[in-house]
């Protein structure tokens, strides 16, 4: 029995994680933030936007090549200082915070409005709450292993609108790069929430069984969620085209309409049920990973954080409001929590360049 | 008596208690100077026509002889007179005690310090016959039974490979009953064989009188409902367990035998899978999985689509929902929760008939009940009709512990229902998801990913393309057979 297969990360489980925590309510609302810029071209936005997800797969795989064995909170305090380290630590996890409760206020809004309408948010948020405690509190290894489990799920999820495909039109996506390029390049910006979270490989290296396969993990799961973004633009625009989808405030959920189940009026009702576990599992990952970095910088055990941040967190998600106040609030706030996560990855590959050229001189001077 | 002999019989019985029924008889060997000698044996446990002709007999008649001056007398006398083919001689008392408690008799010899213990272990058993629980169309019909030798020889029976391994250990301080692990020592993993030993030796108690008392002390999550380990009653899939490298546990005093390692999807396996064409087997095991996802889900999912989520049913369902709803004063929840407990009653009560009892109280429970529950408008025919579907699907499910654990699923999940509607359904699975995933049985996950498992998990590949043992069980062995098919389908197999 090999104990380390079953306490530490396979390269599968490690792509699914990456998956599973990109994947969320983004995908549902990303049709929408696209097509404000880039129009029918918007699927072509979506693709160019796994740039960012491949510029951390840069960035990171120089990290953990040169410490494989530590994470980004250790490197933090190590280049500079307990105290500023732990500062910067702390608003690293922001990040987790801010998606976490906006995935929750968005899950919350759009349960509301197609199947749980008699709901109260704060009853939502508990349950939900509840779960992603819970599923931390099992560790990452369970986490991972769910993980795996809901990625097979996503992929069916995904593939049912391909019945669309007979009720829509090619007119709707023509002219196909009728945009110019710097509206297509700037629709890509809009993605970066959908792919924000992925910077969280950073916080695992310790966990993966085979560091040396860590960045073709990486690589499969940003291939993986570009192809299943790109697809969920695609089918959307082609079923609804340019002018209806900014009319929806989940556009990808009328797509879902054109299954048709016989004994359910609408296929709506099933795909939201099974996008709630996909939901769930995205929640339960940024709660984790919110709960890790806290532990890591409190030096509080991560059991006890996992029950102390749950009342915090429904409070939080329960300030976003309706669901054009979330949007408005998370495209004023990720972007810059965003630039900061990149700006602290940069510095840290920086600082261990420069450590790393002026060993090499010291080696190379104590030679001569 | 001999004073000697006298106090070697004392000591003996004043070990094993002297309230005891122990048989003591005492007689004379040899010629010239005889030799008084002594069997003691417990009554009940062993078999006196073999201590008759085996022991008293040859010795007493046929030993004619001066034996006084013989050296090494215990063993010239298992050698020469002694006609049982199971002998052994101790000089350590414990043993001595051990063996006559297992249904051994032992011979002492005037002047020696030796004992002779001769196998004569009997007593009434039941006999081998197929296990009633579990009956298979197409399977053996040779179960288990309460003799642990008995079962011990139906699994040698079965498995006469040489690394067959059969290891004693002895549980239960007042019981010191017997328990034998058996598995395939070049198949095994070690880790695990050493952690189940570990565990099964940290037993100390008075008494472990079945199987499931020993599955509860040494599985890690006490208070999941699902069951973290495997028995069965039937040989041949205790073997086929054996040959993917579990471990398999035979207790005294009970039919049941346990393997571990444990993993979820094996609940779901029932012998005819493997003896029956593979898209029928197919067929079934889907069925099965399907009857799984009915059970948990249901009643909840009717629940909601009734309470809350009315609009989602077509037109042509809901008027007849409706109009089977009129006059009901129970909410569907109560509803719903009524029948099934129900139901439950009559399992349960069902569980301690005898058959012929049994059959009124499933017409009085399935038919009259279910009947004045319409007429008096008590629950809806629908909801009754999903009760029944339920109810049915539940027999689907090969494995007892298995199927009480996933009915039990559907209260918490019908609570959480009433509560949050389809939101409740979707954190229930997404709970039962994580618990599963995070469950180990001996250190080896419950539940895992493994490509080459998917060959025998929601479907069954056919048997010549399963060259692998499952990789969730961890073995020493990869592979259990080779491309054979190869020889005379050439390299172009369907």
């Amino acid at each position: 029995m090999n104990k380390s297969e079953y306490e530490l990360l396979s390269p599968s489980e490690v792509t699914c994680l990456l998956v599973g925590t990109m994947i969320g309510i983004g995908a549902l609302i990303l049709p929408n933030d696209v097509m404000a810029t880039a129009k029918q071209d918007g699927w072509i936005s979506v693709f160019l936007g796994a740039i960012y997800p491949l510029f951390v797969m840069f960035l990171s795989g120089y990290i953990i090549k040169n410490y494989s064995e530590v994470n980004i909170l250790n490197l933090s305090r190590k280049f500079f200082g307990k105290f500023l380290g732990n500062t910067l630590n702390l608003l690293f996890s922001f990040q987790f915070i801010i998606i976490c409760t906006s995935i929750s206020a968005g899950f919350c809004n759009i349960l509301r409005l197609y199947v749980v309408s008699f709901l109260e948010p704060i009853k939502i948020f508990i349950i939900v709450f509840i779960i992603a405690a819970y599923t931390s509190g099992k560790g990452l290894k369970v986490l991972a292993k769910t993980n795996e489990i809901i990625f097979y799920l996503t992929i069916c999820m995904v593939i049912l609108p391909i019945m669309a495909l007979k009720d829509g039109s090619i007119i709707n996506l023509s002219p196909i790069l009728g945009i110019n390029m710097k509206n297509i390049i700037l629709g890509s910006k809009e993605t970066i929430f959908a792919y924000a979270p992925v910077e969280a490989i950073l916080l695992l290296p310790a966990f993966i069984r085979d560091k040396n396969r860590i960045r073709g993990s990486f690589f499969r799961a940003i291939l993986y969620t570009t192809i299943i973004y790109t697809w969920i633009t695609f089918i959307t625009i082609y079923y609804l085209g340019p002018d209806i989808i900014p009319k929806c405030l989940w556009a990808f959920m009328l797509v879902t309409e054109s299954v048709k189940v016989p004994v359910v009026t609408n296929f709506r009702f099933i795909f939201m049920f099974l996008w709630s576990i996909i939901l769930f599992k995205t929640i339960c990952n940024e709660y984790y990973f919110i709960t890790f970095v806290l532990s890591d910088v409190t030096r509080i055990k991560r059991k006890i954080i996992n029950i102390c941040i749950f009342p915090f967190l429904i409070y939080l998600s329960t300030l976003y409001g309706n669901e054009a106040q979330r949007r408005e609030i998370i495209s004023a706030i990720v972007p810059k929590l965003t630039l900061f996560n990149i700006s602290f990855i940069v510095v840290i590959v920086l600082i261990i360049f420069v450590k790393k050229v002026l060993k090499n001189e010291k080696g190379s001077i104590q030679k001569i | 008596m001999n004073i000697d002999l006298e106090n070697k019989i004392d000591s003996i019985k004043s070990r094993i208690g002297e309230k005891s029924p122990i048989v003591i008889k005492n007689f004379l060997i040899g010629t010239e100077n005889e030799l008084e000698c002594a069997v003691i044996y417990v009554n009940g446990i062993t078999n006196k026509e073999f201590i008759d002709r085996d022991i008293l007999k040859p010795l007493m008649i046929y030993a004619k002889e001066d034996l006084g001056s013989k050296a090494n007398l215990a063993e010239y006398l298992s050698k020469k007179y002694i006609t049982s083919s199971s002998t052994n001689i101790t000089i350590d008392l414990n043993n001595v005690i051990d063996a006559i408690k297992r249904g051994k008799t032992v011979v002492l010899i005037q002047d020696s310090v030796d004992y002779v213990i001769v196998d004569t272990s009997g007593g009434e058993f039941r006999t081998i016959s197929e296990p009633s629980n579990e009956s298979a169309v197409r399977g053996t019909r040779e179960g288990f039974v309460e003799k642990l030798e008995t079962n011990i020889s139906i699994l040698r029976r079965r498995i006469k490979d040489d690394k067959l391994v059969f290891e004693n250990i002895t549980l239960g301080r007042r019981t010191q009953s017997d328990l034998v692990l058996v598995y395939i020592d070049d198949i095994v993993d070690k880790d695990v064989l050493n952690e189940l030993r570990k565990r099964i030796t940290a037993i100390d108690t008075d008494f472990v009188p079945l199987m499931g008392y020993i599955q509860q002390y040494i599985e890690d999550s006490t208070f999941s409902f699902f069951p973290q380990s495997f028995s069965s009653e039937r040989s041949d899939v205790i073997e086929a367990n054996i040959m993917e490298g579990r471990i398999a546990v035979i207790l005294e005093g009970t039919s049941s035998v346990m393997t571990l390692p444990t993993v979820f999807y094996e609940f779901f396996q029932a012998v005819e899978d493997y003896s029956q064409r593979t898209v029928i087997s197919n067929f079934v095991r889907i069925l099965r999985m399907l009857a799984a996802v009915i059970i948990i889900t249901f009643p909840s999912v009717y629940l909601t689509l009734t309470n809350f989520n009315g609009e989602l049913i077509p037109i042509k369902f809901i008027v007849p929902i409706v109009e089977s709803r009129v006059g009901i004063a129970l909410e569907p929840y109560m509803e719903i929760l009524l029948m099934e407990i129900i139901v439950e009653f009559l399992r349960e009560g069902g569980l301690r008939l005898p058959a012929k009892v049994g059959q009124t109280l499933s017409v009085v429970g399935g038919i009259i009940i279910g009947d004045a529950a319409l007429k008096a408008r008590i629950v809806s025919p629908a909801t009754l009709l999903i009760v029944g579907v339920v109810t049915v699907a539940t027999f689907l499910i090969p494995n007892y512990d298995m199927s009480l654990a996933i009915r039990f699923v559907r209260f918490p999940m019908l609570l959480i229902t009433n509560f949050f509607g389809i939101l409740g359904i979707a954190a229930g699975c997404f709970f039962l998801l994580v618990h599963i995933c995070s469950l180990k049985s001996m250190g080896v996950p419950y539940f895992s990913i493994h490509k080459s498992d998917f060959k025998d998990f929601i479907v069954r590949y056919p048997l010549w393309m399963m060259n692998k043992r499952p990789v969730s069980i961890p073995n020493n062995n990869k592979y259990r057979q080779i491309d054979f098919r190869k020889i005379f389908r050439g390299n172009k197999d369907e």
